[in-house]
């Protein structure tokens, strides 16, 4: 025992708060769903701080743009519509694979999940290919000047949460086709619910980059 | 979720040695590895926790060393003690460590040591992922000290203003550490951030619905959504500034339709609310302390979470108010100065609502309550010369002064370090289960107090007097000797008063008395436990009936049983009202967070030579997160209940 | 008020302004500190503990209403407080704001340059701009519009006897004024961190009298005059023939170049190397011997002339008066 400031402090485990067990936890589910789920959280956490990145991006576009009486300025074209809109056409379309395996998974029907997993890995590969050919569909370097560097930031900001992405569905892919995938059905879920946020957030950024340009 | 009897080895009560075999089990389960591998593999956050706060006070004790250097050169008109280079780098890193280095990895580390126990739970949301970001912030850390002390620290200001910043004006490769530095911390950061969120959304005590939760718990909460947003647009920039370096990209550069001011909105965006990042949870350990010292909970609980809240939204809405100097439209700048002087009243608010609680308490004046008595003695007087800078005229003279190093220490050692301080005194027996020396932490809390004033009340006299900031000498014929003087000699009391507290500190690690579970007679969840807590907190996870959880029940405390004591599992519950919900299987210890850390190290290294490594080291960097997501050894699923939506 | 050289040693209007406002809010700042003072210390005077852990204090809801109703009177009155300042602030905006029926403003273009200071003054007859380094001179009572450039990085232009300050950031052409009521010598100093020596780029400001002003700006404006004395003439040619003309314009010879501050009327400064050094004769020596060891950093390099010539340059500087 110890005394300190008068009182007398009761050390080792005696002194903690005895615990009384009145509740039992143990049949409470271990594989839950969606916001259930602590790693739903934690992906709108990272959402959250994407989205503010994107966000940095595109007010870095905006304020450049109002240094310039022409944009693109005089001398720069503009980009090419073509090979981007393929590449959003193509993104939200890989869309649906995405929205069907969800469903497969809460089903816990592992042969629909995996077949419409490598579906969405496809097509999101096919994504990212394109999103290679888009820069240079921008038709000017990064280093041109400043219209370029925030088109390039755009574009290329994005760009790594669809990296991000497709490789966690890659990832996903192989480890539900390999494993037994009780407990990773509601991973799998999540996996589409980022992609939804993914090609949500690119759109704001495919009209920047792409079309007001054209309209400003 | 059942009421059902329990099996005779769940009511641990009636049987003192049956508590005893599930504190075994837990123990065995739940400890790290031996040795330095289990060091390296560890994912409990108190582990982690405890060396992120060692981490972040040795930048500290850096950074004050560097300070007190700087002192030493001002202390007389001209003198040669430090050349311009030496004495730039030495106020660019003072400043980078302050703000990255320690005042946030330092209120992240406390929170993930507290929070968890405060709310009743075993561990933070994401054990290997709180391993991977302190990992990340370490090496951070050490990429700006190794340039320091190569003479490549950087030396264009924390604030790292273009173009001086930029490749023109800056050659080599010191900007570009500092702005790499900034993306580890970041990283750190954020993930540090969505820890405490996700933590404290998810995994509360059964009861502990959202208004019963501690005030300490909601401004970490409230500072992790504000890191969330900020720190992203303080990466986005350096991120443009190195790119600007490496790449020629034209972000900054005029010539090229770049902006200089771009840099600066940019920058302030995130560092206003930066300072409230860090000045938030001084304000929760002030609440925590004083309800245990006042002898009652704190008086006006919603009113300061409203404050809490509020001051976290207001506080990105005043930048501007860095930028007064600059042409921008002056009616735009006048709704700045009414926005700042706005968010005085929630802060207000809440200094009243302590006061009222000291008023109406039976308060007792320990190391831990002076602490927070400076503070408010101190940050008031940050805050009021805040108001100076707020306003618009004002500030035109007094910006770029010393004014401002004047103003900012007031407020962040009164608002946060005299907070951090006290936390210190008040948690120190929870950590180590020894008690501090009060004899010791009154000597050092008065010598910190008055080294205070007299270090920083001559440099708003200064600011006054004329003299510019971030100036590495000044003519004798300014006048100026006296009160840089004065100021110098502040900077020496309070090297020593810090003195006196390591000493404290240390000579208590050694040999203060024990402490026991509840020495202060506190009223939040961490004090139910021994002091140091075991690896897994609780042996059962609580069950709290009000908002001051140990002293609405007074003897046993009612908890949950049922999770299993074969495999590391913690209770899941409710968002808003903290229902039981489901178990969750956490980690083992593994060395894939420190893998993962070390291959984003390498990514962004190699980066700021040469782009190739972005790619390479991203690819590392991927590798590494396959390890991670891999799934790890499985043990047998033999309780495995799944529940899939309606 | 004269702390000299303190914001509150004001000299024009603005200052003034700017130091009333600034001595309210000082009363204001100690009346609000004192009263959180003496409620804190209030506070902290009634029924104390004695003991560590003692019995938990019950507060009944009389007290908790009387605390709810003393911290909304402590709120509101802090929010009035707080509208008064703003409102002091606004009214201290609009008197500090450009006179728009300014008579015959003076315009003065300042270039900053890492770490001295360019002065042009925009005559309203192209032919009589006045181009000069580190030295300011206005007339006592006329408003001059100042507009602020920089050649490199981000300066800041402050004269706190007369007005806050403005920065000077390229890409941008900010502006402010200033007005000197009295006539002074001041010196100003760049307030915004530009690389190694920000701490030594100053410049003087000299407030004189309208007449007083225009005899100096038509002295300035004449070219220097061929020198008469032979050791003024070999530091002559030691100037165009060495480094110096590489860096530096005095007007009448074929030194051209605005790479560093002007010297048509050096002899005339009261100080150099932007407000650094006393300007006489020997810390000019000491100067363009080794600028690095009094500026480390600065643009300008040794100049290791023998001693016979760097004489001899000295005599002729000592000439452009």
């Amino acid at each position: 025992m110890t005394v300190v400031g008068e009182i007398p402090i009761e050390t080792g485990r005696e002194a903690e708060r005895p615990l009384r067990p009145v509740v039992n936890a143990s049949d409470l589910p271990s594989v839950v769903y969606g916001s259930r789920v602590v790693t739903w959280w934690g992906t709108v956490g990272f959402m959250l701080a994407e989205a503010a990145t994107l966000s940095a991006c595109l007010v870095a576009y905006y304020y450049v743009l109002r240094n310039y009486e022409s944009w693109p300025p005089l001398r720069t074209p503009p980009p090419d519509l073509f090979v981007p809109t393929i590449s959003l056409v193509v993104l939200i379309l890989s869309l649906v694979p995405c929205y069907l395996f969800a469903r497969a998974a809460k089903r816990l029907d592992k042969p629909a999940t995996v077949r419409w997993m490598w579906a969405a890995v496809v097509m999101m590969l096919i994504a990212t290919g394109l999103r290679l050919m888009e820069f240079s569909s921008l038709n000017v370097r990064w280093d041109a000047n400043a219209y370029a560097s925030v088109a390039w930031a755009v574009v290329f900001a994005h760009f790594t949460l669809l990296l991000a992405d497709t490789l966690e569905t890659l990832l996903f892919a192989v480890v539900m086709q390999t494993r037994e995938p009780t407990r990773y059905y509601s991973g799998v879920a999540e996996d589409a619910f980022y992609s939804y946020f993914m090609v949500a957030v690119w759109i704001p950024c495919y009209v920047t980059v792409y079309l007001v340009p054209r309209w400003v | 979720m059942s009421a059902r009897p329990l099996p005779a080895e769940h009511t641990g009560e009636s049987d003192p040695k049956s508590i005893e075999s599930v504190h075994g089990r837990l123990e065995h389960v739940w400890r790290n590895g031996p040795g330095l591998w289990g060091w390296l593999t560890s994912v409990n956050h108190k582990s982690i926790a405890l060396r992120s706060i060692i981490t972040a006070f040795a930048f500290f004790a850096l950074a004050g060393v560097e300070a007190a250097l700087m002192r030493a050169q001002l202390a007389r008109p001209e003198s040669s003690l430090i050349g311009p280079d030496r004495y730039n780098q030495l106020f660019t890193v003072h400043g980078s460590t302050m703000m990255f280095l320690f005042a946030v990895p330092m209120v992240q580390s406390v929170a993930l040591y507290f929070v968890p126990i405060m709310i009743g739970t075993r561990n933070v949301a994401f054990p290997r992922l709180n391993a991977f970001g302190y990992w990340v912030y370490l090496i951070g850390g050490v990429l700006l000290y190794a340039a320091l002390f190569t003479n490549t620290g950087p030396d264009q200001g924390w604030f790292s203003y273009v173009p001086l910043a930029g490749p023109e004006f800056s050659p080599g490769k010191r900007v570009d550490i500092w702005a790499q530095m900034i993306t580890f911390t970041e990283i750190a950061a954020i993930v540090a951030a969505i820890e405490v969120i996700v933590t404290v959304f998810k995994q509360r005590a059964p009861g502990m619905s959202l208004n019963r939760v501690p005030l300490f718990v909601w401004a970490m909460v409230v500072m992790s959504f504000m890191v969330l947003v900020a720190m992203p647009y303080v990466a986005t920039a350096s991120m443009m500034l190195a790119m600007d370096r490496l790449i020629a990209t034209q972000f900054f550069n005029y010539a090229e339709g770049g902006d200089a001011l771009l840099w600066q909105h940019l920058f302030w965006f995130f560092a206003h609310p930066e300072v409230y990042i860090i000045f938030i949870p001084g304000l929760g350990m002030v609440s925590s302390i004083v309800a245990t010292f006042s002898r009652r909970p704190v008086f006006g609980y919603t009113a300061i979470v409203l404050s809490t809240v509020s001051i976290g939204f207001l506080s990105f809405g005043l930048w501007v108010h860095h930028m007064f100097a600059t042409p921008l439209p002056q009616t735009g700048q006048s709704f700045f100065t009414a926005a700042s002087a706005m968010i005085a009243i929630p802060t207000g608010v809440t200094i009243f609502c302590w006061i009222a609680t000291i008023w109406s308490g039976r308060p007792r004046f320990d190391t831990p309550m002076l602490y927070v008595v400076g503070f408010i003695a101190l940050f008031t007087i940050g805050g009021l010369s805040g108001l100076f800078l707020s306003a618009v005229p004002v500030d035109l003279q007094l910006t770029d002064t010393f004014f401002l190093p004047g103003h900012i220490h007031y407020v962040l050692l009164g608002g946060m370090v005299f907070p951090l301080f006290g936390a210190l005194h008040y948690w120190f027996p929870k950590v180590t289960g020894r008690m501090m020396s009060e004899r010791l932490g009154k000597v050092s809390f008065w010598l910190l107090f008055v080294g205070v004033n007299v270090t920083f009340f001559p440099q708003l006299l200064l600011g006054a007097a004329g003299m510019p900031r971030r100036v590495y000498t000044y003519l004798a014929d300014t006048g100026w000797g006296g009160l840089n003087l004065t100021s110098s000699i502040g900077a020496g009391l309070l090297a020593v008063g810090l003195l006196v507290l390591v000493v404290n500190i240390a000579r208590s690690l050694a040999a203060g008395p024990p402490a026991g579970a509840d020495p202060w007679g506190g009223e939040t969840l961490e004090w139910a436990v021994s002091s140091p807590a075991p690896d897994y907190n609780f042996a059962y996870i609580p069950i709290v009936h009000g908002r001051s959880a140990l002293w609405a029940d007074t003897g046993d405390l009612d908890a949950v049983s049922g999770l299993r004591e074969d495999r590391r599992e913690v209770l899941q519950t409710t968002m808003l009202d903290a229902e039981p919900d489901s178990r969750h299987e956490h980690p083992d210890p593994t060395i894939v967070p420190l893998l993962a850390a070390l291959a984003t190290g390498v990514t962004l290294i190699w980066g700021i030579f040469d782009p190739i490594g972005f790619a390479v080291g991203g690819a590392l960097t991927f590798l590494a997160l396959g390890a991670w997501g891999w799934p790890q050894k499985t043990k047998p699923n033999t309780h495995e209940i799944v529940e899939v939506p309606k | 008020m004269t702390w000299a050289g303190s914001i509150f040693d004001t000299a024009g209007g603005p200052a003034e302004r700017i130091a009333r406002l600034t001595w309210f809010l000082i009363i204001v700042s100690v009346v609000t500190y004192l009263l959180l003072l003496v409620a804190t210390g209030i506070a902290m005077r009634r029924a104390r503990a004695r003991r560590l852990r003692e019995q938990l204090a019950d507060t009944g809801p009389d007290t908790e209403s009387r605390l709810t109703r003393n911290i909304s009177i402590a709120a509101i009155a802090t929010t009035l407080i707080l509208l008064v300042y703003v409102t002091a602030t606004a009214r201290t905006g609009k008197a500090i704001a450009w006179p728009v029926n300014a008579r015959q403003p003076l315009t003065i273009e300042v270039t900053g340059h890492q770490w001295w200071w360019q002065f042009r003054y925009r005559d309203s007859v192209p032919s009589n701009w006045l181009t000069t380094s580190n030295e300011l001179h206005i007339p006592v009572g006329r408003p001059v519009r100042v507009i602020l450039l920089s050649n490199d990085v981000i300066h800041s232009f402050w004269i706190p006897e007369l007005h806050g300050k403005q920065d000077l950031i390229p890409g941008h052409r900010n502006t402010t004024w200033i007005q000197a009521d009295r006539p002074g010598v001041w010196k100003a100093r760049c307030a915004e961190f530009c690389g190694h020596q920000h701490a030594k780029m100053a410049f003087d400001v000299v407030a004189e009298s309208p007449a007083r002003f225009n005899q100096w700006y038509v002295s300035q404006l004449t070219s220097a005059q061929p020198p008469t004395d032979s050791s003024a003439r070999r530091g002559h040619d030691v100037f165009m023939q060495r480094t110096c003309i590489m860096c530096h314009t005095i007007s009448g010879t074929q030194a051209g170049s605005s790479v560093g501050p002007e010297l048509t009327h050096i002899a005339s400064r009261p100080s150099i190397a932007a407000g650094t050094l006393r300007n006489t004769r020997e810390n000019l020596g000491r100067w363009i011997l080794n600028p690095q060891l009094i500026k480390p950093g600065v643009r300008m390099p040794p100049n290791a002339f023998p001693p016979a010539d760097m004489n001899a340059l000295l005599d002729y500087l000592e000439t452009l008066k």
